[in-house]
């Protein structure tokens, strides 16, 4: 059985990581004294500094979970504060033992790692992971009696934030270019305030889709769960444990924002829901075969 | 599909090169899409349901533990399973083969590449494998889709086509069933408020072009495969 241990760059995180690494900081001009063959030299280094350092990831995130569960039921056998604790704490956890991401991120702040690395290193983590993502959507499935359809949605999601990640390397490619063959810090400065400018409305906008997307998962696991040790995985999704007309409508948000981003993305690159299917692919030969029979002959009973 | 998506991209060449406008209409939208819903979510219970079931409770009939790796006693297992459901659709007559015929040749051929590689399959492990391999397609087609039909980035635009319940029921009359009958109404309904010469363009031949000359004579509607459209254009 799979678990479901995210990383700080899955869809649930998203936009607060690249948030933190893309738009909290300020460009700094930073003078060194270097030493070379017995002599000292003075280096002019460019970096950035986190501009609000006392803000944290766990405020972030916090401020996320409760507007989330602000805005679904919750039953009655959960205490609303008590769950945003549980999942702060397990957002926090994951965050503190990536060591990875983290180091990623503070060398971003010294100056040593450029922002496309940054990025780069979102998507390189995305792609790695990103199996494990589908298997822990088709475990769920497998202990559920949810239709394959909703999970589908989810991993659209999951796609959508991959593509997202492209588009936003091609903008901080170029605007990282400029700046750094700019004359002075003026320069560099004005370059990188216009990639924070470009990239902020596509953070927003990817963001807005994983508030609601982690909505939809919390709101379907916390109904499924008995007690809090269970709100992460529980041991089986049912569909009778959610009141209809609310997973509706949780549901229904979810989609039509999911809808908003994709078209919103189109601007920025119109072909990224351009792609492939090979035909002669068992599954993609299967699934045009069964779709072309009568919807009556697609029922099966024993 | 390869010989139907030649066809399509004919259509698509044709469209492109002679500037021909190419509209779906809302009743094939909806369809389109909630077919796809439909066979993904036939697909996801016959793994879930189906598969998973009988595999399980072959193995607990006879002692087997579930993590077992399975091997070809759980192939022997699933060929009872689908003998089971060919013969029960025979002798009823009810509903088609093909279905299951399909599907056991995929979970099948999929089972044998993974003994063929030496693979140590369990049956949570098979069935995670099936399930993912239908989310990535059914995901990459909500791609496809998406980017065709529903922001209309290629070479169809949507019609939103107010459908004359009068012109539907003559076309059912003509023996062409729901939603088949709204489509071709919506064509007709187009031609007649456009005044522009439509032609019809489906893959469907058992209910639709079956019937062509009878659309002609009668609703005075062009229906051809994607392959001749442009030609009855002129």
């Amino acid at each position: 059985m799979t678990s479901s241990i995210p990383s700080t760059l899955t869809s649930d995180f998203s936009g607060n990581a690249l948030r933190y690494g893309l738009l909290d900081i300020r460009p700094v001009e930073v003078v060194e004294i270097v030493k070379k063959c017995g002599m000292k030299f003075r280096r002019i280094v460019r970096g950035f500094e986190s501009l609000t350092p006392e803000k944290s990831y766990a405020d972030m995130i916090l401020s996320q979970d409760k507007a989330i569960l602000g805005t679904i039921d919750i039953p009655d056998r959960f205490d609303v504060e008590k769950l945003a604790d549980i999942y702060l704490k397990r957002s926090v956890s994951i965050y503190e033992n990536d060591a990875e991401f983290k180091k990623v991120v503070e060398e971003v702040r010294r100056k040593e790692r450029p922002l496309l690395s940054f990025v780069r290193y979102a998507i390189d983590r995305f792609t790695s992971e990103k199996d494990t993502y589908l298997e822990v959507e088709a475990d769920r499935f497998l202990r559920s009696n949810l239709p394959l359809s909703f999970y589908n949605k989810l991993v659209v999601c999951d796609n959508t934030y991959y593509d997202f990640l492209g588009i936003l390397e091609n903008i901080v490619r170029r605007h990282e270019f400029y700046a750094t063959y700019s004359r002075n810090f003026a320069m560099y400065s004005k370059h990188m305030a216009r990639m924070k400018a470009d990239v902020s409305p596509i953070i927003d906008q990817m963001d807005k889709c994983c508030f609601l997307y982690s909505r939809l998962k919390k709101y379907v696991l916390i109904w499924n769960s008995s007690d809090y040790k269970q709100i992460f995985n529980p041991d089986f999704l049912d569909i009778k444990n959610l009141d209809f007309n609310e997973f509706t409508k949780v549901f229904n948000e979810y989609n039509a924002k999911l809808k908003e981003t994709r078209e919103f993305l189109l601007k920025y690159n119109p072909e990224f829901l351009h792609k492939a299917i090979d035909p002669e692919e068992p599954t993609a030969n299967l699934f045009s075969k069964l779709v072309r029979l009568p919807s009556s002959s697609l029922v099966l009973e024993r | 599909m390869n010989e139907q998506s030649s066809r399509i991209n004919k259509l698509k060449s044709d469209s492109s090169f002679h500037k021909i406008a190419c509209h779906i209409s809302d009743s094939v939208k909806d369809e389109t899409y909630e077919k796809v819903k439909q066979t993904s979510d036939f697909l996801g219970s016959i793994v879930r349901e189906t598969i998973k079931y009988h595999l399980e409770e072959i193995r607990n009939k006879n002692d087997i533990p579930l993590t077992n790796p399975m091997d070809s006693s759980d192939i022997k297992a699933l060929e009872d399973l689908f003998t089971y459901y060919q013969n029960a659709i025979r002798t009823t007559s009810i509903g088609l083969s093909n279905p299951i015929s399909l599907i056991e040749e995929w979970t099948i051929s999929f089972l044998g590449e993974q003994f063929d590689k030496g693979a140590i399959i369990t049956i949570d492990h098979f069935l995670t494998e099936l399930v993912k391999k239908l989310l990535t397609l059914t995901s990459s087609i909500e791609d496809s889709y998406d980017d065709l039909v529903t922001f209309q980035k290629r070479y169809v635009t949507i019609k939103n086509i107010i459908v004359d319940s009068r012109i539907a029921s003559s076309i059912e009359n003509l023996g062409i069933h729901k939603p088949d009958s709204l489509h071709i109404a919506s064509a007709i309904s187009h031609q007649a408020s456009t005044g522009q010469k439509v032609v019809f363009v489906t893959l469907d031949f058992h209910s639709i072009l079956d019937k062509k000359d009878l659309l002609k004579e009668q609703a005075n509607l062009l229906c051809c495969d994607p392959l001749y459209a442009l030609y009855h254009l002129f």
